[in-house]
């Protein structure tokens, strides 16, 4: 490992102008992500010589609803999130997610931005030392395709050669929610925000996220978010789910549905929100939507099972 | 001595002497030494699964600043030394043999200048092919790890024979075959290889680190470095979790002594986690055919098992195989069990809570639960059905004596615990296709306890003021060791337990009483204990009959005093009978007697909830009842058991370490992909003790029988079965993980 400079800008300014004069600085917030790539040393072109600070920035750390809008600060950690009233109530899919990442002290330390930027947590990917050195990374083949896909993968397929998932729990959430990401160079819809290649985000050089908007969504709407595990903190989904739908007359008048953990990005079920449009949330539209979730995964040998599990998730979020 | 006239044994419940402090952080472990002008040693992995080791150019490292020294295979040519079983060079001069292992050491001022140095060692390489899986090492084209071939038999991978099975299976009415297959497990102890090795102002190295035994690891030293045994000391004060993993001295404790040698100054190092996961010790997988005759009654006519089990690259000094001990819960007429060890290129085994009885365990009890489901009968039933050993039977292979056997006493007291009869209900006759099931579980389980060694060794010191200090080599690994002796020794001698203290662990300081595994101290250390007490006794019982001018048998000892039993007036204390030379010094050995296996019984019932939607399981309740002879420490036997079935649920449910094929390396070399358990997935869980005296009674130790390792292997079956019992499918491989389940409901 070289040795790596330093920095705490007193700005976002400062923070963005260090990031494009350096050729590789990289964002610090939390550090659960970035250290841990950094130490495994798993990514051959990722060998930062800076670190930018972004926590030490006053102000970045904050939620508040102005105008019909929940803004959240790009280093809130995910505990604030979790634990905030205004969140827990109105944006229940956020907060549900929030406080399903991964254990305490990392929803102590991690932070919303922070989260959303995570990279695919693949298990050849992660391997220390760049082991195997796949498609994702440049590499000849995808490891995962003859190898080990039960928890981490896609089921529905890898585009460009790499069956890896976006990790995030917050992530299918935010695009439930309909959350747009201001950074300093634009806004960004949530669901655009997410790219199936290496890093996993549409981020350009020097940009950086300054925000997190949500629109407050109509009281006759409902949003929760559920996921499975193999341990019940601690390990990334094997598939989760975070729904949004507004009811009126008793039926649902418009949804969004997202599945985390199954594909390269938040996976949008159009399929499902279609199904449920015009009905009542019962027992069975909820699993009958569940299934629709799913109807047109592809899944790797090792992973078939992930349909059944993100169909379950649908289905309790729905009914959370 | 019934469990009334006891003062202390099973009664004194006090608090853990060093548990305040080590919850507060406050206690050192190995990594928590420090001297001036100490290196640190790190260690550089083989990226190969198997390849030759062509050249080491260490120019780069060494020119750094900072860097003090590189050992690299080639200085280690002509050096084997037997580290296990397998003569496992101090580093791999010809080849290596699994990806993770050591290939290089370097020592630098600080931790980061010896990382960045291990990037800096240049390693030619040879790749050769290389086999993981234990049935393709067997094949005869498979690569060949070492001479001689991959199938070797080692220590515990025998043949077992009892009666004719060939006989057997022609009275039976029907057979059933199947095979089994466990996992590799690392330990994952909290607390890695770490320690501090020095050469003294007193002219001897000093090692300070965390084991399960200080005498082994010394004497490897000694001879690594060619110096008499006496010139080293090893200080172990506690241990950051052992479980067989630190029962000996690994490669890192010989280099980071070496290195001290080379450079006169203090070397420290603690391996990474992922160091430790591929350079520990691993519970092995084992694979075994099963063959079953039984008749429709229920009862098991015959069987035949053959074992293979994966030793890894190396096999510990222990051996691999499969327990022979699971043969000892029923009496079956016949059997055949015939063991194998094989090497594949994958990291090198040994105990994990037990040699091989967590994986022989499992096969056997899920075995016993699918003839049970076969014959669809109450698996307790069927259990009862099969013979259980009880007391006075003998050996089945050996003919040798079982001093104690409580095992019916154990399932009957589950079973009652658990309201079996109420839960249990027969296997579904359809898999159930979604929503939340619940099953109930039962296993039974035996193994081998307290000896396994015939270094069993203290010695008392009675102090001026009439307390009593204990100085054995027998390591406290957080099973209380200190608790138990003291209570022990305090009950002997009639003295408060405040009053005995066990002496600080070094090899200085105590006499080799064998490595602190094979949950054997409380019998073996505390026997031994026991023996030089009665010494004491007696010539306490001496001085105070001359005092008193009455008999030794005329005396009784208590609160401190010796007394005569007709007449408690007349008494003297032991502070005035101790109080000046000569010293009452009392030096204790206990030889485990000839002819006898010792047995250890227990059974667990587990309830579970099976998500058939997720595949997720929940362990929701275990009942565990552990035959231990005598319980001496309520409350170390109370953790061992919550520890034990913590662990198992990782065994039985999501911990496994994997190699990919395609390239032989490791991909989930990491607390958060190899799954170990956490506090959250604890289940209620009820604990209770059947205490069966061993007969003759062994009056050292008062009776107690080994629980350090036992509750970590029912429990892994108990859960399996429960499974079984929820949804009707037994699974032929561990662990039972989501996806396994969902397709055996038909969901994929
Ligand atoms: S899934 Fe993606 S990250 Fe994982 S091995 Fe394949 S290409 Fe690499």
């Amino acid at each position: 490992m070289q040795p790596i400079k330093y920095y705490e800008p007193k700005t976002l300014d400062d923070a963005v102008k260090i990031l494009t004069t350096i050729p590789d600085a990289a964002i610090i917030a939390g550090g659960t992500e970035l250290l841990h790539v950094i130490r495994q040393n798993c990514l051959p072109t990722f060998q930062p010589t800076a670190l930018i600070n972004i926590k030490k920035i006053p102000g970045l750390s904050y939620i508040k609803e102005e105008g019909g809008t929940l803004k959240i600060g790009p280093a809130t950690t995910l505990v604030d999130i979790a634990n905030n009233e205004t969140v827990k109530t109105k944006y229940r899919a956020l907060a549900m997610a929030a406080a399903h990442v991964a254990s305490p002290l990392i929803r102590n330390m991690g932070t919303i931005a922070g989260n959303i930027c995570q990279d695919v947590w693949c298990w050849y990917y992660r391997a220390s030392d760049n082991q195997f050195n796949c498609i994702r990374k440049g590499g000849a083949i995808c490891y995962a395709i003859g190898g080990d896909n039960r928890y981490y993968h896609s089921i529905f397929g890898g585009p460009r050669g790499c069956y890896a998932v976006c990790p995030s729990d917050t992530a299918p959430a935010l695009v439930a929610l309909n959350a747009t990401i201001v950074t300093t160079k634009r806004n960004i819809p949530a669901e655009n925000f997410f790219t199936e290649l290496q890093p996993g985000n549409v981020l350009e050089k020097g940009e950086i996220v300054k925000e997190i908007q949500i629109p407050t969504p109509p009281a006759t709407s409902k949003s929760a978010f559920m996921k499975a595990a193999i341990r019940p903190s601690i390990d990334f989904a094997l598939a989760s789910a975070a729904v949004w739908y507004n009811i009126s007359g008793g039926n649902v008048t418009e949804s969004r549905i997202v599945l985390g953990g199954v594909y390269l990005t938040p996976k949008r079920a159009k399929a499902a929100e279609d199904f449920l449009k015009g009905k009542a949330i019962t027992g069975e539209t909820a699993a009958a939507a569940g299934k629709q979730a799913v109807i047109d995964a592809i899944p790797m040998v090792g992973n078939a099972y992930k349909k059944s599990v993100a169909a379950a998730m649908v289905t309790k979020a729905l009914l959370a | 001595m019934s469990q009334q006239e006891f003062r202390l044994v099973g009664k004194y419940n006090g608090p853990r002497i060093t548990g305040a402090k080590a919850a507060a952080g406050a206690i050192k472990y190995g990594w928590d030494f420090n001297l001036p002008n100490q290196l640190y040693m790190r260690i550089l992995r083989s990226p190969y699964a198997h390849a030759k080791v062509t050249a080491v150019d260490a120019s780069a490292a060494l020119a750094m600043k900072g860097v003090h020294g590189v050992l690299t295979p080639f200085d280690f040519k002509d050096s084997p030394v037997r580290l296990a079983g397998t003569t496992m060079m101090i580093l791999p001069y010809d080849k290596v043999r699994y990806a993770g292992e050591e290939v290089c050491a370097v020592v630098a001022d600080d931790p980061y200048i010896a990382e960045e140095a291990l990037s800096k060692i240049k390693v030619t390489y040879e790749p050769l092919p290389y086999v993981l899986d234990v049935e393709e090492a067997i094949k005869p084209d498979a690569p060949q790890l070492h001479e001689g071939g991959n199938i070797v038999r080692t220590p515990t991978t025998v043949t077992y024979k009892v009666g004719d099975t060939a006989k057997g299976f022609a009275e039976a009415e029907l057979t059933v075959e199947f095979k089994l297959k466990s996992q590799t497990i690392q330990h994952n102890n909290i607390g890695t290889y770490a320690a501090l090795v020095s050469w003294e102002k007193d002219g001897r190295l000093h090692m300070w680190t965390d084991a399960q035994y200080m005498h082994g690891p010394r004497n490897t030293l000694a001879t690594v470095l060619g110096i008499p045994q006496s010139r080293i000391c090893v200080h172990a004060e506690l241990c950051g979790g052992g479980f067989g993993d630190k029962s000996g001295a690994q490669r890192c404790h010989i280099l980071a002594a070496i290195f001290a040698t080379k450079t006169g100054r203090p070397v420290k190092f603690k391996l990474t986690r992922e160091d430790n996961l591929l350079q520990g010790l691993h519970r092995w997988t084992c694979v075994t055919y099963f063959k079953f005759g039984l008749k429709k009654d229920g009862t098991v006519t015959a069987f035949e098992a053959k074992n293979y089990s994966n030793a890894g690259a190396y096999y510990s000094v222990w051996g691999s195989g499969m327990a022979t001990e699971q043969l000892y819960i029923y009496k079956w007429p016949n059997f055949l069990v015939d063991c194998y060890d094989v090497y594949t290129n994958t990291p090198r085994t040994g105990p994990l809570r037990c040699v091989a009885d967590p994986q022989s365990c499992w096969m056997i009890e899920t075995a016993m639960d699918r003839l049970a489901f076969q014959l669809n009968m109450d698996p307790i039933a069927f259990r009862l059905k099969n013979n259980m050993f009880t007391q006075g039977d003998k050996d089945p292979v050996t003919g040798n004596r079982i001093p104690s056997i409580g095992q019916p006493q154990c399932i009957n007291r589950a079973k009652e615990l658990a309201e079996w009869d109420k839960k249990w209900k027969p296997w579904p006759k359809t898999k159930p296709t979604s929503g939340v099931v619940r099953g109930i579980g039962v296993a039974n389980h035996c193994c081998g306890h307290g000896a396994g060694s015939l270094a069993n060794a203290a010695v008392l010191v009675m102090n001026p003021d009439g307390s009593l200090t204990i100085y054995t080599g027998a390591t406290d690994i957080g099973n209380a060791r200190r608790e138990q002796l003291a209570i022990i020794a305090a009950e002997h001698l009639g003295l408060p337990f405040e009053k005995v203290t066990v002496a600080n662990y070094s090899t200085d300081t105590g006499p080799d009483s064998g490595a602190t595994v094979g949950s054997r101290q409380t019998k073996s250390a505390g026997n031994a204990v026991g023996v030089a007490a009665l010494q004491v006794k007696d010539q306490l019982l001496a001085r105070a009959a001359d005092r008193l001018k009455v008999t030794k048998e005329e005396l009784s000892v208590g609160e401190e005093k010796i007394f005569v039993t007709k007449d408690p007036s007349k008494s003297v204390t032991i502070r005035e009978l101790v109080a000046s030379a000569p010293w009452i010094i009392a030096a204790g050995q206990w030889i485990p007697p000839a002819n006898t296996t010792q047995r250890t019984y227990g059974t667990h019932i587990a309830e579970v909830e099976v998500d058939c939607d997720t595949g997720l399981v929940k362990v929701l309740k275990v009942v565990a009842v552990h035959d231990v002879g005598r319980v001496i420490y309520r409350k170390s036997c109370l953790s061992q058991v919550h520890g034990g079935i913590i662990q198992g649920i990782g065994m039985a449910l999501q911990e496994e370490l994997l190699f990919d094929p395609q390239t032989g390396r490791p991909y989930n070399a990491s607390m958060l992909d190899h799954k170990m358990p956490l506090s959250s997935q604890a289940p209620e869980i009820v604990v209770d003790f059947v205490e069966t005296v061993e007969q003759p009674p062994d009056s050292y130790n008062h009776g107690a029988k080994g629980l350090g390792e036992p509750p970590t292997s029912p429990i892994v079956p108990a859960i399996t079965n429960a499974i079984a019992n929820a949804i009707g499918v037994y699974f032929d491989t561990l662990p039972v993980t989501p996806d396994k389940i969902l397709k055996a409901l038909g969901k994929v």
